[in-house]
């Protein structure tokens, strides 16, 4: 009942924000906006009070029933309208079959994969499911600190304020409806974000072969294979991070309101899953940079700019200060240091060895690579020939080279407060899971969307046009 | 003098680039036969990216000449053409029996390193591929195909022989059409397409046998229960946490080393309590801050490793210390009835249990 509260909850959200979407991805991004707009109500409630299931049903069933009241009787048909499935045209799906079948059978095993297996991964066992579990059990965030004993900080206590509940928060509502395996949540966000990223490219005027082909790219990479089958944070903030920087994209391009709101949510829901790698700061100043050039949105951008500051920067730090009585502490004295450290050793050798260490991780996204800087070289002949529209070349770019630097930067800090800093190879790639979807996308916006077809057939259609006309 | 460099090229470029093919593919066969990183300069260095890059005077040559478009013979093509196939073939064939074994079985029973066969796969794609901006005998029309004669009559019903003829049909048409779409694309566009290729090539070659194994070790486990699938995943661990959550109450405070050297699980008071909860867990640090030991009901037992070092941890075992005992229970051999546990003592070694401190 609260899952299926929530679910509608975030349908005719998202049905007010993009009512053109069809129903399934109005139902997939339902899912993520619902259950991420839920989980800052359910932790305010947390701090308080157990989980009060009520309260939660009568919130989405009073923000539902304005939403329908609200909405023109011309849009609420498009709401609820199984007819609209019935668009999805399979015959479409045999151009590029053996692409999108492959893509299907991988998100097959990964769904067989999450739904057979109960929560058994190290972090998700002693943190997310553990908070989740602890939750439904009637128990408030005062409890949990309750672990933190001044004797406990070192043996687990401060472990569990680590992270946002956003994850926690969805296997507690798993719980609460009855339901033994919370990995149920992994499979909607792991296969719904697939379909999302196909759905964008498809909206971006790529054609479906080459849209299907960049799917399977990007379902077929094996970290992103091996960590959608597990039930860590990644691909959660991966579903809220990519789509929010994609849907934001798509509101440059189109000036729709909605898009503009539907990105904000993902992003603010996204600082909500995971916080230490802090991505979110390339999305603010990509607002701060669209709001200095587009004059007609400040107002609606500058609240953006806040409202995702307040959630990355300040939200977590506030529940935890209310429930501890001190904000993680070692997380300040960490940063600090390794910021000073940093300063005051500074050695080109440490640069060396940490840019060596870097390229052989970030040596598992060469083609990734590969693909980013032959398409900026696109950008570059275009610019040569004078013929084109920057804005995709700019905008990705800017996430995709800023993100690589940003690692590059981290690494060499966190090099100076840990030994074992060249020893995370397999976080560091976890970590740059966001960068094949961004690198993908800008593939498709970039190279095979409609405008650029002519472009890459070159020669060939130039002559073929040049025939035509004689 | 940029153009000169085809010109040089064109001369001798068709030996140079059958000598070039013959030369990875020794480098390859050796990588995969002799040993893995036998003909490797550097750990980052592979021979993969060597050849590649031996491939780009290739690349300048057909940039500026039309020299390939007037040679179908071309040795390395047919070479390619024909290698291709059957080094595709052992890779797929050779993972299926990885993957149906074990993890490096492939290795330890044939000595062969058949991972790095997908290079030679590639390579010779990627020969195969450039070679493709010579003309093939493409059809751009199908000759029409009498489906009546070709059925296969009484085997198949007609409906469904016409269909497949058509699939087959298609199928070849598309196969046509791919390789016209090759015709047409740019030296920049042909550069994308290579790395769009590359890059599904390495997803399908690591994935192959993740996923298979994935797909093969969850059915077997389709229908099993809770306990079964956490003691595939967990292994022993979780039978013991098991065996300590029968043998205790919920309101039981248990004490359990500190994260050390051969404890990571049992001493990592996050992981029992998920196991163990609402079980209160208490290590020496809780002690040492005041924690009331007296209340302590129950304490794991982990043996000493008669094989570790002297003096080590692992030598002395858990708990370090002489306690008065209710019982003990050992995992999975009974239990032990004595009112004194001793860390040096025999009985213990190489065992896990269950120290009852009071009841």
């Amino acid at each position: 009942m609260l899952s299926i509260s929530i679910l509608i909850f975030g349908c005719l959200l998202v049905s007010v924000l993009v009512p053109k979407y069809n129903i399934l991805e109005k139902l997939i991004l339902g899912f993520g906006v619902g259950f991420g707009i839920v989980n800052f109500i359910i932790t305010i409630n947390l701090v308080f009070s157990p989980i009060n299931k009520l309260i939660i049903i009568v919130f989405c069933w009073i923000i539902s029933l304005i939403i329908i009241l609200k909405i023109p009787r011309t849009k609420k048909r498009n709401i609820i309208n199984p007819c609209l499935l019935l668009k999805l045209n399979l015959n479409k799906y045999l151009i590029s079959s053996l692409f999108i079948l492959v893509t299907i059978i991988i998100e097959f095993v990964i769904t067989f994969s999450l739904l057979v297996w109960p929560v058994n991964m190290w972090d998700a066992v002693a943190l997310y499911d553990f908070r989740g579990r602890y939750f439904s059990q009637e128990h408030t965030l005062t409890d949990l600190a309750s672990y933190s004993k001044p004797a406990q900080l070192k043996s687990g206590g401060l472990y569990y304020f680590s992270y946002p509940l956003l994850t926690s928060n969805l296997h507690a509502i798993s719980y609460l409806d009855g339901i033994n395996n919370p990995k149920w949540v992994y499979v909607v966000l792991n296969v719904g974000f697939i379909y999302l990223f196909y759905k964008f490219l498809r909206r971006s005027k790529i054609n479906i072969s080459v849209s299907g082909i960049l799917t399977f790219l990007l379902a077929s990479s094996y970290y992103f294979f091996k960590i959608s089958i597990i039930e860590y944070s990644n691909v959660p903030y991966v579903y809220y991070f990519v789509l929010g920087v994609l849907y934001f994209y798509e509101w440059l391009s189109k000036r729709r309101k909605g898009l503009l709101i539907l990105s904000l949510f993902l992003i603010i829901i996204s600082t909500q899953v995971r916080n230490l790698e802090s991505l979110y700061i390339f999305y603010v100043l990509g607002l701060i940079v669209s709001m200095l050039v587009i004059k007609k949105e400040r107002l609606r951008l500058l609240l953006g700019i806040i409202t995702v500051t307040i959630s990355g920067q300040f939200w977590w730090k506030i529940i935890t200060l209310m429930n501890k009585g001190f904000i993680y502490a070692s997380e300040q004295d960490y940063i600090s240091s390794s910021i000073m450290g940093g300063i005051n050793n500074f050695s080109f050798i440490r640069v060396w060895e940490v840019v060596y260490y870097l390229a052989r991780s970030f040596w598992a996204y060469k083609w990734i690579y590969a693909l980013f800087f032959i398409t900026l070289g696109f950008w570059g002949i275009k610019l040569l020939k004078k013929s084109v529209n920057t804005k995709e070349h700019v905008y990705f770019p800017f996430y995709i080279l800023g993100m690589s630097v940003y690692f590059m930067l981290g690494t060499y800090l966190f090099s100076f407060v840990n030994t074992s800093w060249n020893q995370v190879d397999i976080s560091v790639q976890r970590a740059m899971m966001p960068l094949t979807p961004l690198v993908l996308a800008y593939v498709g916006v970039g190279v095979f969307s409609d405008n650029n077809i002519k472009f890459i057939f070159g020669d060939a259609t130039d002559k073929k046009n040049s025939s035509n006309n004689k | 003098m940029l153009n000169l460099i085809p010109v040089y090229f064109n001369k001798y470029y068709k030996r140079v680039y059958v000598l070039t093919l013959l030369i990875s593919y020794i480098f390859y066969l050796g990588e995969t036969f002799i040993h893995p990183g036998i003909f490797r300069l550097n750990e980052n260095i592979p021979i993969f990216l060597i050849s590649v890059l031996s491939l780009i005077p290739h690349f300048i040559n057909t940039a500026h000449t039309n020299y390939f478009k007037s040679n179908n013979n071309n040795v390395a093509n047919i070479i390619a053409a024909v290698t291709t196939p059957i080094f595709f073939s052992f890779y797929l064939i050779f993972g299926y029996i990885e993957s149906s074994n074990y993890s490096n079985y492939v290795f330890s029973t044939y000595h062969v390193y058949y991972q790095n066969m997908i290079f030679i796969v590639l390579t010779s794609i990627f020969y195969l591929i450039s070679i493709s901006r010579v003309k093939l005998p493409v059809i751009k029309k199908l000759p029409h195909i009498n489906y009546e004669k070709l059925r296969i009559k009484f085997t198949f019903p007609k409906a469904i022989s016409i269909r497949v003829l058509k699939i087959l049909n298609k199928g070849i048409n598309s196969i046509n059409l791919f390789f016209i779409y090759l015709h047409k694309l740019s030296f920049r566009s042909l550069l994308i397409f290579i790395c769009i290729l590359f890059l599904s090539f390495e997803n399908i070659s690591n994935l192959i046998s993740p996923l298979t194994s994935e797909f093969v070790n969850t059915w077997k486990y389709v229908g099993k229960s809770y306990d079964e699938k956490m003691g595939f995943k967990w292994g022993a661990f979780y039978s013991y946490m098991l065996f300590i959550k029968n043998n205790t109450t919920e309101d039981s405070v248990i004490y359990h080393p500190a994260v050390v050297g051969p404890f990571l699980w049992e001493g990592s008071q996050v992981v029992l309590r998920y196991f163990l909860y609402p079980r209160i867990l208490v290590n020496d640090e809780d002690i040492k801050s005041d924690y009331p030991s007296e209340t302590i009901t129950h304490a794991l037992l982990i043996g000493p490793n008669e094989l570790a070092p002297e003096g080590s941890i692992p030598r002395r075992g858990f708990p370090d210390l002489t306690l008065n005992v209710s019982a003990i229970k050992i995992f999975n051999a009974g239990s032990i009835k004595t009112n004194i546990y001793t860390p040096d003592s025999n009985l213990y070694s190489g065992k896990k249990g269950l120290i009852i401190l009071r009841k």
